[in-house]
C-alpha cells in the first residue's frame, strides 16, 4: 500500500486528534468533556475517510464516505471549489502533491518562517520591502525592477496605513 | 415625530455629512484589507472625534461601521479573502462568480443588498426600539446555544464534494476551539506550554491564514493566473447584479430579517448572521440552486444579513448600553467619551443623537455602494496582476494583517500554520469552510452547554420557547430540503 498525499494528511490529522485525546484524560470532568467526544468523533470520521481513500480492499465497503454534501449540487463551470477535487479522480490529488511542488511549498514556508522569524529581531519597516524583494526575484521569478517595484510599493503602504495612519509600535 | 426631523436636521447640518465620508473612505478600506476590520478602523478613529461635537462624531463612527461590511465584500469577491470575518460566507459563491469572470455583477449584488439590508435594519431598529428590552432579555444560555447548533447545522449544507470530508474539517475546527481557558472551569487545555495559546487561537490570524496565505500559496504553486482562464477582472453586470436583490426580493428580506435578529443578541454578530443567513438562503431555494459554485443568491443573503444586523446590534446597544458586537462595545466608548451615557436615558434625553445614528447607518452604506461600484472597475484590475506579483503581495498583506492586529508574533505563526493548513486541506478535497463556522462558533457551544446544564439541566433546553423553537427550526431546516429532493428524485424531477 503506497500512500498518497491525502493518506499522510490524514493520518497526521489522525495522529494530532489521538495526541488531544490521550491528553484531554487529564483535565477535569467538564473540562474534558467536548475535547474527549470531539477528538473521538475525529478519530472516527478521519479513520473511515483514510480507510475509504487509502486501502482499497476497506474501500469497497465505505463508499458511503464519498456522499456529496447534503444539497451539493452540480459542478461549476470552470474554477475549483474548495471540497471538491477527489471525486474527480485520485489523479487530481496526485498531480498536487507531486514532489516538486512539495519541495516548492517548503521552500515557501521557509521563506515566510524566515521573514516572521526577522520580524521578531527588525522592524518591518526594513524587513517586509527585502522580503518581497528577495521573494519576488527568486520565487516568483520576476525582473529585478519588477520586483522592486513591488517592494517599494508595497513598504510605503505598510508604511503610511500602520506606522503613520494606525500609530502601530511594531 | 420631532426627534426624526430633529435627528434629521443635526445629521446634515455641515461638517457631518463631511464627517461620516472620511468615516465610510476608512472603512471601507478597513474593511478590504484583510486582517484589518471596523474593530481597528474605529478605535483608530475614535480619537481623532475628540474636537468634534457628539452628532459629528457618530456620523464620523457610524460611518465606518456601514462601510465594513461592504468594503469586505470586495476582497471577498475578488480575491477569495474576506476582509473581515462577517464577509467568510459571501467568499462561497462571490469568488467563484469572480472566477466566472462575474465579478461585476457579484458586487453589484453586493452592493445592492448591503444597502438594502441597512435600510431594513434601521427601519426594524426604529420600528423595535420601544420593545428592544424584551428582545434582549429573552436570551439566555440555551437559547445562545440553540443558535450556535443551528449555525453549525450549516456545515451539512455547505459542504461540497465529500459530506464526510465536509464533517471532519468541523469536527477539526471545534477541536481547535478547545485550545486555551476553558471557559467554565478555567482549566487550560492543549497549550503545549506555550503561553501564547492561554486564550486560544484567534480568529483573525486563523482565517487570514485559511483563506490568504493559501490563496497565495496555491497561486505560487499553480502559477497560474488569478482569474484562470477566464477575465476575473470584468465589471460588466454591475446593473443585472443591482437588480438581483429586487428578483430575489423575498429572500432579501427573510434575510436581512435573519441578520437584524442575530445582530440584537449581545456578543454573537456578524460571524454568525452571515453563516445563518448563508445556510437558509441554500436551504430554503428550490430554484436551480448552484451554491458554492456562482450562486448570486449566495451574495445577497450574507450582504443583506450583515449590514442589517448593524441595525439589530444598535437595540442593546442603545436601549441597555449593552454591545450588540465589538464594533458597537468600541461605539461605546465613543459615545461615554462624548459625555452621552448610553441605555434607556440616551433615548429620554438625547433621541436625536439616536436618529442621527440611525440616519448615518442608512446613508453610509448607500455612498459605500455608489463608491464601490463606481470603484469596483478599478479595484477588479487587481486581480490582472500577474499571479507572481499578486502572491508576494498577497503574503505582505497577510503578514502584517496578522501582526498589526495585535503587534504579537505569535499570531503570525499562526497565520502561516493555518495557511498551510488550508492548502493541504484545499489540495486534498477538505473543505474549509466548515471549518471557519465551527471556529467561530465553538466557544459558544461549548460555554452556554455547560451554562445550561448547570443553572437549568438538560431540560433548559427544551423548556424556554425559544430555545425550543430554534432547535425547531434547525431540525426543520436539515429535514425538509431532505425530504423535498428525496420526492423529487422519486418524482423523477431534478431537485
Amino acid at each position: 500500500m503506497k500512500l498518497k498525499g491525502s493518506g499522510w494528511f490524514e493520518l497526521v490529522i489522525i495522529a494530532f486528534s489521538a495526541v488531544l485525546l490521550v491528553m484531554s484524560t487529564s483535565y477535569n470532568e467538564k473540562a474534558r468533556l467536548f475535547p474527549m467526544i470531539l477528538s473521538m468523533v475525529m478519530i472516527a470520521v478521519m479513520g473511515l475517510i483514510f480507510l475509504q481513500e487509502s486501502v482499497p480492499a476497506a474501500g469497497r465497503y465505505l463508499g458511503f464516505v464519498k456522499e456529496s454534501g447534503l444539497f451539493a449540487s452540480r459542478k461549476p463551470a470552470n474554477g475549483k471549489v474548495d471540497g471538491e477535487g477527489e471525486d474527480e479522480g485520485e489523479q487530481t490529488q496526485n498531480a498536487a502533491v507531486r514532489h516538486s511542488e512539495v519541495f516548492r511549498l517548503l521552500r515557501f514556508i521557509l521563506w515566510l518562517l524566515g521573514c516572521i522569524i526577522l520580524l521578531k529581531f527588525v522592524t518591518y519597516l526594513m524587513i517586509m520591502p527585502v522580503f518581497l524583494l528577495l521573494f519576488t526575484k527568486v520565487e516568483a521569478r520576476q525582473s529585478w525592477r519588477n520586483a522592486a517595484g513591488v517592494a517599494a510599493g508595497m513598504g510605503v503602504f505598510n508604511y503610511l496605513l500602520f506606522s503613520v495612519l494606525l500609530g502601530s509600535r511594531l | 415625530m420631532l426627534d426624526v426631523i430633529q435627528g434629521l436636521e443635526s445629521f446634515l447640518a455641515w461638517p457631518t455629512p463631511l464627517f461620516m465620508a472620511l468615516g465610510v473612505l476608512l472603512g471601507m478600506l478597513f474593511g478590504f484589507l484583510p486582517g484589518l476590520g471596523g474593530v481597528q478602523a474605529l478605535a483608530l478613529a475614535t480619537p481623532l472625534t475628540f474636537g468634534m461635537l457628539p452628532n459629528q462624531a457618530m456620523a464620523m463612527l457610524i460611518g465606518i461601521m456601514g462601510a465594513v461590511p461592504f468594503g469586505g465584500s470586495i476582497s471577498a469577491i475578488l480575491i477569495n479573502t474576506p476582509g473581515t470575518p462577517q464577509n467568510a460566507a459571501t467568499t462561497f459563491d462571490g469568488y467563484p462568480l469572480a472566477r466566472q469572470g462575474k465579478a461585476g455583477l457579484a458586487l453589484g449584488a453586493s452592493a445592492s443588498a448591503s444597502v438594502l439590508g441597512a435600510i431594513v435594519g434601521a427601519l426594524v431598529l426604529v420600528a423595535l426600539m420601544p420593545l428592544g428590552r424584551q428582545i434582549v432579555l429573552a436570551f439566555s444560555y440555551p437559547e445562545y446555544f440553540m443558535l450556535a447548533v443551528m449555525g453549525l447545522s450549516v456545515i451539512a449544507v455547505v459542504s461540497q464534494g465529500s459530506m464526510w470530508k465536509g464533517l471532519a474539517a468541523g469536527l477539526f475546527g471545534l477541536l481547535i476551539c478547545m485550545i486555551g481557558y476553558d471557559p467554565v472551569t478555567g482549566a487550560v487545555r492543549y497549550t503545549f506550554g506555550l503561553d501564547y495559546l492561554y486564550d486560544g487561537i484567534k480568529l483573525v490570524p486563523a482565517l487570514i491564514g485559511l483563506f490568504a496565505i493559501s490563496e497565495a500559496l496555491e497561486l505560487m504553486l499553480k502559477n497560474k493566473s488569478f482569474g484562470g482562464d477566464e477575465k476575473i477582472s470584468s465589471t460588466g453586470g454591475l446593473g443585472e447584479g443591482i437588480m438581483s436583490v429586487f428578483h430575489n426580493f423575498w429572500l432579501f428580506l427573510r434575510c436581512s430579517v435573519l441578520g437584524f435578529i442575530v445582530g440584537v443578541i449581545p456578543g454573537v454578530g456578524g460571524s454568525v448572521s452571515n453563516f445563518v443567513a448563508y445556510g437558509h438562503a441554500v436551504q430554503t431555494t428550490t430554484k436551480n440552486p448552484h451554491f458554492g459554485q456562482g450562486d448570486i443568491r449566495g451574495v445577497i443573503a450574507p450582504q443583506s444579513s450583515d449590514t442589517a444586523k448593524d441595525g439589530g446590534a444598535m437595540v442593546p446597544t442603545i436601549v441597555f448600553g449593552i454591545p450588540g458586537s465589538v464594533e458597537t462595545a468600541v461605539l461605546l466608548g465613543a459615545l461615554i467619551l462624548h459625555g452621552l451615557q448610553p441605555g434607556p436615558k440616551l433615548m429620554l434625553e438625547e433621541p436625536a443623537i439616536v436618529y442621527v445614528m440611525v440616519y448615518a447607518l442608512v446613508a453610509s452604506n448607500i455612498l459605500a455602494g455608489l463608491l464601490g461600484l463606481f470603484g469596483a472597475k478599478y479595484l477588479a484590475r487587481l486581480t490582472d496582476m500577474p499571479s507572481a506579483l499578486l502572491a508576494p503581495v498577497i503574503f505582505s498583506l497577510a503578514i502584517m494583517g496578522a501582526y498589526a492586529t495585535e503587534g504579537i508574533l505569535g499570531d503570525v505563526f499562526v497565520a502561516l500554520v493555518f495557511g498551510v493548513l488550508g492548502y493541504c486541506m484545499r489540495e486534498f478535497g477538505f473543505n474549509r469552510v466548515p471549518m471557519v463556522i465551527a471556529l467561530v462558533l465553538g466557544a459558544m457551544l461549548q460555554q452556554t452547554y455547560h451554562q445550561t446544564i448547570m443553572s437549568m439541566g438538560a431540560q433548559g433546553f427544551f423548556v424556554r420557547p425559544i430555545s425550543l423553537g430554534l432547535f425547531a427550526i434547525t431540525v426543520l431546516m436539515l429535514i425538509i430540503p431532505v425530504i423535498k429532493n428525496r420526492r423529487a428524485r422519486e418524482g423523477g424531477i431534478p431537485a
